[in-house]
């Protein structure tokens, strides 16, 4: 840092004293100043991430059992543009195998959206994925949220549908090629909303009631979300005398966040 | 009745509606012959009788299948292989706990590890024997069990021996 700090300094003295020769000066100075400053920062980004190597390889165990451990870890990899999950071939990579990890938790976390898909209609909950992770035992005991999330965002990469949605701030794993509009979106946080009506649930009367959409607009989303089949209809209430109302599977069996 | 758990989706409101869509229908079809299979299963109860069956109505949410949706999964059941009618009416269905082969697999096991294997049973003791407590079969339909064990006659691991009365009726396992 030292060295940094001088360089700069001097810079600016040299630049506020004369006029004309200022440009060639200040050009050939932050010719200077790059490379010094290029060369510093190599040296301390090369021994940054052998740092950082050393540090993982002590807190592997850490790592790859605790959650919150895990996850502080790799906001830190982060802020260092290091990616320790893509990159296996570098020393941080290989040396934690956390690739692995994640590589795994996607692979089940997949399995888990396919199994579902029938019911929700590829629509389920980051915490419904996470309960029956952990209900396969042995690897997945502990996974958390954020494993889910970052293993989804990397699985989004080989296409196939898989992405995050987020309604009303519950993070649900979509893992159907369906291409969902704003107004689908809309719709399922309706559904997501606890001051309209009950979780879980939407009428045609109340998306006009909280969006203000014609009828017409509503009623296509709507039919597009049960032939989809993340949306099931409800002929029942009021003793079947009611207007249908629909019901999202994946928020009405949403589970509460109990833990992390 | 029995400290049977119904699962989760028996309070899913739209449960309760035949669903317009085939995909999510065939699905919700396949949920309510489950739930009607463990039902009777956990409660040892073999027959279903159409009209009157707590089944199609859940009072907490209230919510209850209408008399065509009734017939439909009723129809569904059968259709399936998982009951059969039990008159040509249609009104009652004979719940069969396990498919034949299911069961004659279950039997199978069973013998083999309680030591029955070369030994000779009777029916009666095959569905409310003190052997047979906690098996898949205890207190089965008789004629699921003869349908089961006549499936293992054939494969030639049992033989079945006639009795005074149809509940005599030995079983020898090989």
């Amino acid at each position: 840092m030292a060295h940094r700090r001088r360089g700069v300094g001097v810079g600016k003295k040299k630049a506020t004293k004369s006029g004309n020769d200022t440009s060639s000066a200040a050009q050939a100075l932050a010719k200077d100043l790059n490379e010094g400053d290029l060369e510093f920062v190599k040296r301390s980004l090369s021994s940054l991430e052998s740092e950082l190597t050393k540090f993982a390889t002590q807190h592997a165990d850490s790592i790859k059992t605790d959650p919150a451990f895990r996850s502080k870890f790799l906001k830190m990899c982060a802020l260092l543009n290091i990616d320790p999950i893509s990159s296996k071939q570098t020393l941080l990579g290989s040396a934690l195998g956390i690739g692995d990890y994640y590589y795994e938790v996607a692979v089940k976390a997949a399995e888990v959206c396919m199994a579902t898909r029938t019911k929700n209609g590829g629509v389920c909950s980051v915490e419904e994925v996470k309960r029956l992770l952990r209900k396969k035992g042995s690897s997945m005991t502990k996974v958390s949220t954020d494993d889910i999330l970052l293993s989804i965002s990397k699985l989004g990469v080989l296409g196939g549908g898989f992405r995050i949605v987020t309604l009303e701030k519950k993070p649900y794993v979509v893992s159907v090629p369906t291409v969902l509009s704003s107004d689908h979106t809309d719709v399922l946080t309706v559904a997501q909303s606890d001051e309209t009506g009950e979780k879980g649930c939407f009428s045609i009367s109340e998306i006009f009631n909280v969006k203000g959409w014609t009828e017409e607009r509503a009623e296509r989303a709507v039919e597009t979300l049960v032939r989809e089949g993340m949306a099931w209809v409800d002929e029942g209430g009021a003793g079947g005398k009611a207007k249908p109302q629909f019901w999202v599977w994946s928020v009405f069996f949403q589970q509460d966040d109990e833990d992390e | 009745m029995s400290d049977f758990e119904f699962p989760e989706y028996y309070s899913f409101p739209p449960f309760f509606t035949i669903q317009p869509v085939s995909a999510t229908r065939q699905k919700q079809l396949a949920l309510w012959r489950d739930l009607i299979l463990k039902y009777h299963t956990a409660n040892k109860e073999k027959t279903l009788v159409v009209h009157d069956c707590t089944l199609w109505k859940n009072e907490g949410i209230q919510r209850e299948l209408n008399r065509d949706n009734v017939r439909l999964i009723c129809e569904d059941f059968v259709n399936n292989g998982n009951g059969e009618w039990e008159d040509e009416a249609k009104t009652r269905i004979r719940i069969m706990w396990k498919k034949p082969e299911e069961l004659a697999g279950d039997l199978l096991a069973w013998a083999d590890r309680s030591g029955f294997k070369g030994q000779v049973c009777t029916l009666y003791e095959l569905s409310s024997g003190e052997d047979s407590e906690g098996a898949s079969f205890e207190g089965a339909d008789e004629e699921l069990i003869r349908r089961a064990l006549a499936i293992l006659e054939e494969r030639g691991q049992v033989a079945i021996f006639k009795g005074d009365t149809s509940e005599e009726d030995g079983v020898k396992f090989f």
